[in-house]
């Protein structure tokens, strides 16, 4: 699985706003990628 | 110069690892993994909402972030406000339109300074997480363990307050004691994001049942890639997306154990 933080006071800034933009667009139209939240992931991922 | 005799009667000299939380294994053993949509990668974006305020006790050290100038250090103390106050609606906003969801652990005494923002996270579609009591109260070896239990006890009765119920824990500086992971179980939560040792999520054994670790990766944090170590933001973003890249070129070699 990938992982990675936003900081806002990092991530946030406007002039950080285009690449943030940019990764988040190509991760979002990567059909072979599941977004989610960390128990969704804990969840399917079930024991182990 | 020879070894201490000492040194050959470590009590964990054996297979596996030095403690019992969890055991060690290679990718080739893991269980199958299999994603919804039968994805080959999933992805956990954590977006942390930290209150870092003007006198940080900083002990045993200062969290991430936390002031660096002699008090009041009010150009950091204002640049986190930023953050809270602008910078996460830029990533809310830019969440929404790529339709990823995310994960945001929140300081326990920040609820009340950012309730409507915690409204739109929610509203959003996104998992709130505990992100411990405060930023000055960090979890470590040295910590008096009623103390700690009180800090995980007042953290979730003020998420109680709100009608938050979160499941999942992020400690402070994702710095833990020794003890910490059997009391955030006792607490009730059973997904943590303080452990990066592996691809995929990972059962850690405690004393009062299963927390099941999400690997987050510190390599991949922006505050560390753009900020410590003063890479490009195109860098950083070519790195996020070389990692999703290889990852998904692994799975199919582990037979979906990603």
């Amino acid at each position: 699985m990938l992982s990675f933080s936003l900081t806002p006071y990092v991530s946030g800034q406007p002039f950080r706003t285009a690449p943030m933009r940019a990764v988040l667009s190509a991760l979002g139209a990567d059909p072979n990628l599941w977004s989610a939240g960390a128990s969704e992931i804990a969840d399917a991922a079930g024991p182990g | 110069m020879a070894l201490d005799d000492d040194y050959l009667n470590y009590p964990h000299r054996s297979y596996g690892m030095d403690q019992e939380r969890y055991a060690w294994r290679k990718p080739e053993a893991r269980k199958r993994c299999a994603w919804p949509g039968e994805a080959a990668v999933a992805a956990m974006i954590v977006v942390p909402l930290e209150f870092h305020m003007l006198n940080p006790a900083g002990k045993p050290f200062k969290h991430p972030g936390a002031m660096v100038t002699p008090y009041p250090d009010l150009r950091h103390y204002t640049t986190r406000d930023y953050g809270n106050r602008v910078g996460v609606f830029r990533i809310l906003d830019a969440l929404r339109d790529a339709k990823l969801k995310a994960v945001f652990p929140i300081n326990a005494n920040m609820l009340e300074r950012v309730e409507p923002l915690v409204d739109r996270i929610v509203n959003d579609g996104h998992e709130i997480a505990a992100y411990g009591l405060a930023t000055d109260k960090i979890h470590w070896g040295g910590l008096d363990p009623e103390e700690e239990k009180s800090w995980i006890s007042q953290t979730r009765a003020a998420f109680d307050a709100f009608g938050l119920k979160p499941r999942t824990w992020m400690s402070p500086a994702r710095q833990q004691s020794f003890q910490t992971l059997d009391l955030i179980a006792e607490a009730g939560f059973d997904v943590c994001l303080d452990w990066e040792n592996d691809n995929v999520p990972i059962d850690m054994q405690t004393k009062h049942g299963i927390v099941r670790a999400v690997p987050l990766f510190n390599e991949l944090d922006d505050r560390i890639l753009l900020i410590d170590r003063r890479q490009s933001e195109d860098e950083w973003a070519a790195q996020i997306l070389a990692a999703r890249d290889l990852l998904a070129e692994e799975a199919p070699a582990l037979a979906g154990k990603c």
